[in-house]
């Protein structure tokens, strides 16, 4: 299996993705997470609600945020990765959401290195849904 | 049922027993799309956001019963590498509650095991309308 182990420098861009946050998208992932929430997948029900529609649920969005560090850091992150995420905003179906992150710290240590780095998620228009920092020792 | 509203700090959720198959994370795998190899294969790893999702199934039907429930915030820490396969049980406990604007406001901390060791460990930050009614965007 590929892993990245390469240590990035301070300032390093993580190179995102972006994706449609589909009502299909959102319905596999209720199916295979078991969150059934009407929000997420009643659009009558999410009509009346504040949100004014579906929206995806906040750990798909996590989701995301792990596929970019799994890219990225590959074995590190899935063995020892720590995420701090904040939810700012919710995603309506129908969006598209842009992942993206950069590397705040690089800092040596006796077993390895620990890299932090910030990452978000935010729509099109350039409005924040998810940050979040997250750290990896590699 | 449990009331989310009424728990106090100090209270443990049930215990949770389950086996990460293979059908069940490759349903999820293929619903955040995540292409890392190491998830495929003959001996594929779990991805950390999922250990979280699917460990915390039973909060999940729970805050179903209280519409209007926001998940404010996650915090994941992973401890070890976890391939498919691996039986994992999950505790969950109030660490923190208070009351703001009409809402619970609650911090659960999390603690996943293998049977041999800890696998992940995390907290979120509930926010429960202490009156039914709204959505949720758990």
């Amino acid at each position: 299996m590929a892993d990245r182990t390469a240590v990035p420098k301070v300032g390093d861009s993580l190179a995102g993705f972006d994706i449609e946050v589909t009502q299909e998208r959102v319905q596999r992932y209720a199916d295979a997470s078991g969150d059934h929430n009407p929000i997420h997948l009643d659009a009558a029900f999410a009509a009346s609600t504040p949100f004014g529609g579906t929206i995806a649920h906040g750990m798909l969005l996590l989701a995301y945020v792990s596929r970019l560090l799994t890219e990225h850091f590959g074995m590190a992150w899935l063995q020892n990765g720590v995420l701090d995420a904040r939810f700012r905003s919710p995603a309506p179906v129908g969006a598209r959401v842009v992942v993206s992150g950069n590397v705040k710290s690089v800092t040596p240590q006796d077993d390895g290195t620990m890299v932090e780095c910030a990452v978000q998620v935010a729509d099109a228009a350039g409005q924040t849904l998810v940050t979040a920092t997250a750290r990896m020792q590699m | 049922m449990t009331d989310l509203t009424a728990i106090q700090p100090g209270y443990e959720f049930p215990e949770q027993s389950l086996e990460l198959d293979r059908v069940t994370v490759s349903a999820y795998v293929a619903a955040v799309e995540d292409p890392f190899s190491g998830f495929d294969g003959p001996t594929p790893l779990v991805p950390p956001l999922a250990v979280l999702a699917l460990a915390m199934r039973g909060l999940t039907d729970l805050i179903l019963r209280h519409p209007g429930t926001l998940h404010m915030s996650q915090q994941l820490n992973v401890r070890q590498i976890i391939p498919v396969g691996t039986k994992v049980t999950s505790k969950l406990l109030v660490k923190n509650r208070s009351e703001r604007r009409g809402f619970a406001v609650l911090t659960l901390e999390a603690r996943i095991d293998t049977r041999d060791a800890l696998a992940m460990t995390g907290s979120m930050l509930l926010m429960v309308p202490l009156a039914a009614g709204g959505a949720s965007n758990g």
